[in-house]
């Protein structure tokens, strides 16, 4: 596998009245290759919403297991109901495949908006072809993806935004894609950028009352952000050292979650941990500085507000509020990692078992867990290892 | 001038528990001539909580002193000692 790592962020919003979004996306990585459907159930509602799920689902088993893109297609296909009155399949498609070997890459459209690539912040025109299966033509392409690069995957409810509100045929294939040329000047360093931007003016082309479900995928190809978690004395005193000196010297972001760990790492630094004072909350204690780590806060409280944070934002980075108090920074952190590595130290304070506190306080491994299942859930790479 | 009395707020887990949030608000209740005599900052867990004979949290430290469960008045008070020590002591 090439050192690149695949960013997706996917967003929707549903047609403006409805209970349910019509479009679904659905992403999926297993150790050879990342899968990512983008499906748009005919009309709105509960019915388009059902019938985009099914399509995703069986899209993605079927991938995960190696079927064959074109087969998956004809099974898709073959199983989809088509309306009799309107004559067309009740749910259209968008899929991509790429294989993390070679970062090689196959997409096939279903009557839904081609793919937009970009190379350079540059709209590219890679080589389509139709192929028919079922009496259906299917736009497919094919090619390598390289550092940088950045995809999309549309709805026509993009397409559609300002229809008869404030343009006479809709944003259009062209000017989205211009739209994504210009924030791509900026260079973001995420996909949720570019797709918060483009929804956020889907949004606003509606008048805030979008006419249909809406939906995008942003796939950036860019380097992993790695970032590293120590917490937690380590039960063996002897080992300090060495733990210390993996920490300090782990690829990436470091973060230190614990007055006493932090207190450790000083120490071996030859240093005194410097406390901002005036970040300190009635929530939440402060945020203290050691060179050659990114943030550094106390451990248990503030990894609890942590996971509240991320609980409630649902780990978007836009959600976050913009306050600068440890428990928003470490969800920061958090969030923008791709992948985490959490170095639990644990040694107990026996005064943490004080009955005068709430239960949670005592169990820092119980917080290590629901904050991995969390983040495992929103498709961070989490690894933990005990000392 | 003589050196300034250093007032360490302990910020760990246990004496944030126990309020120590509550001290940060002291440089702003100093009269003004004991403003520019005092040093406020906070300091990562310092370890007392672990010592039942070292009292209970939250703990500051002033000039070495150290408060067991303190609070605003109780630092105020040992601040105004402190000063008045160092003033005598000239």
């Amino acid at each position: 596998m090439t050192d690149l790592f695949v960013d997706i962020s996917d967003l929707a919003i549903k047609k403006h009245g409805e209970s349910l979004c019509g479009d679904q996306i659905k992403t999926a990585r297993t150790e050879d290759k990342t899968i990512i459907v983008l499906s748009d159930g005919l009309g709105s509602g509960v019915k388009a919403s059902i019938l985009a799920t099914l399509t995703t689902e069986i899209i993605i088993r079927m991938l995960k297991a190696d079927v064959g893109l074109a087969d998956v297609v004809e099974t898709v296909i073959g199983t989809l109901p088509v309306c009799k009155k309107r004559k067309i399949a009740y749910s259209t498609f968008a899929v991509m495949e790429i294989l993390h070997r070679d970062c090689t890459y196959k997409i096939a459209n279903f009557d839904s908006p081609p793919a937009m690539l970009f190379r350079q912040g540059r709209l590219m025109h890679p080589d389509r072809h139709t192929t028919r299966i079922r009496e259906r033509d299917i736009l497919v392409s094919e090619g390598r993806l390289e550092r940088g690069d950045f995809v999309c995957l549309l709805s026509d409810g993009i397409l559609h935004a300002g229809l008869g509100v404030k343009m006479n045929f809709g944003w259009g294939w062209d000017n989205v894609a211009e739209h994504v040329e210009r924030r791509l000047e900026s260079r973001p360093q995420c996909a949720w950028e570019v797709t918060h931007d483009v929804l956020a003016e889907t949004h606003a082309l509606y008048g805030g009352q979008p006419g249909d479900d809406a939906s995008i995928v942003g796939i950036l190809v860019r380097q992993q952000n790695q970032l590293t978690i120590l917490t937690g004395p380590p039960l063996d005193r002897a080992g300090e050292s060495a733990i210390v000196d993996r920490f300090l010297q782990s690829a990436g972001r470091k973060v230190i979650c614990g007055g006493t760990t932090g207190n450790i790492v000083a120490r071996h630094l030859g240093e005194e941990v410097q406390v901002e004072i005036r970040t300190m909350t009635s929530e939440v204690p402060p945020v203290g500085q050691l060179s050659g780590v990114d943030l550094l806060t106390e451990g248990i409280i503030t990894m609890s507000k942590t996971l509240q944070w991320l609980e409630d934002c649902d780990c978007d980075p836009v959600a976050l509020p913009s306050d600068r108090n440890a428990a928003v920074l470490l969800a920061r952190e958090i969030v923008m990692a791709d992948a985490i590595h959490f170095i639990v130290g644990q040694s107990i304070n026996e005064f943490y078992q004080n009955p005068e506190f709430s239960k949670h306080i005592s169990i820092r491994k119980n917080l290590i867990r629901e904050l991995v299942f969390l983040l495992n859930q929103k498709g961070k790479q989490v690894t933990v290892e005990y000392c | 001038m003589s050196a300034k009395v250093q007032v360490q707020i302990c910020v760990g887990t246990a004496c944030h528990i126990m309020g120590a949030a509550d001290l940060i608000t002291i440089e702003d209740l100093l009269a003004e001539p004991l403003r520019d005599r005092v040093e406020v900052k906070g300091v990562t867990c310092i370890g007392l909580c672990k010592d039942e004979t070292c009292g209970k949290p939250p703990f500051v430290i002033i000039d070495g002193e150290t408060l067991s469960e303190a609070t605003l008045d109780k630092v105020l008070r040992c601040i105004e000692q402190q000063v008045q020590r160092q003033v005598g002591g000239r």
